[in-house]
């Protein structure tokens, strides 16, 4: 037997040059799924040797993010199924957060909301982060789950609700000069009021 | 809306009327985007402030540098095809 044909041989390269061109999407999803970047990173290396492995199952034309996006997505349930992840973790990855800043590339307030996504329920991270930063359409992101496009956008609801509930009650610290002139500011309401009603008028 | 009035020729001066109200209306109205098809969930009109962040926080990992243990990983995968 000869060796592969080139026809084979040029889907492989096509294939490969694809996937790696989603490398930094398959980071970026992983690290919202995850959290803390060296875990993610390893989701994103198990991901990639698993659709290598998959690479005949692929249909050319077709979205390989969207493709390497539900292995990803697999490989971590099943990492949160073995509870790897579950429980300890959140409170590992909001103490690493906290304590190496350098490692955090990303501005201050992007750690909080980091930190408040990581406090959603699993399968509503995963439904925001799809279509609230991925930029995946319901339909897709429905697609990617392998659930109903309602049960998305119930999802992504609840996560949007969820999230903004701990940002403006504050059970997402922000720190900074931006509190500290709310505070500023509500102190001079205060001062304003007690000083009369020439203000208001 | 328009349809109806289109058929009632005698309202010439109230619909031109109407119409100009609507006119109106509708530029005041915020342009129909994406927030529009969201029914379920309880989500809100318009979106929250963080939503631009959150693509933000996504963004910047898409642009980081990717470490080299990627392309490591990449070229094992050309040495061994099977």
């Amino acid at each position: 037997m000869n060796s592969s044909p080139p026809v084979d041989e040029q889907r492989e390269t096509n294939f490969k040059r694809e996937m790696t061109a989603v490398i930094p999407h398959l980071r970026a999803f992983a690290r919202g799924l995850c959290g803390a970047s060296d875990v993610a990173d390893d989701l994103v290396q198990e991901t990639l040797l698993k659709a290598w492995a998959a690479r005949e199952r692929f249909e050319p034309g077709t979205s390989m993010r969207a493709w390497t996006f539900v292995i990803l997505r697999n490989a971590w349930l099943t990492d949160l199924r073995r509870n790897r992840f579950r429980g300890e973790y959140d409170e590992q990855m909001a103490e690493r957060i906290q304590t190496s800043p350098a490692e955090q590339e990303a501005p201050i307030h992007l750690a909080d909301l980091n930190r408040a996504l990581q406090a959603l329920p699993p399968e509503r991270r995963e439904a925001l982060l799809l279509v609230g930063a991925g930029g995946f359409s319901y339909e897709e992101a429905a697609e990617i789950c392998g659930c109903a496009v309602g049960t998305i956008k119930s999802r992504v609801g609840r996560a949007r609700a969820a999230l903004s509930a701990a940002i403006e009650t504050g059970a997402v610290t922000r720190r900074g000069p931006e509190q500290d002139s709310k505070a500023h500011s509500s102190i001079l309401a205060d001062l304003d009021r007690a000083a009369g009603r020439k203000i208001g008028g | 809306m328009d349809g109806q009035d289109r058929g009632d020729p005698e309202k010439g001066s109230r619909k031109k009327a109407k119409m100009a109200n609507d006119d109106k209306e509708q530029s005041a109205m915020p342009p129909p985007g994406p927030v529009a098809n969201v029914e379920s969930g309880g989500t809100r009109a318009r979106p929250p402030a963080w939503a631009k962040d959150l693509r933000a926080l996504y963004d910047s990992v898409v642009e980081e540098t990717l470490p080299d243990s990627f392309m490591d990983l990449l070229s094992k995968l050309d040495q061994d095809p099977e």
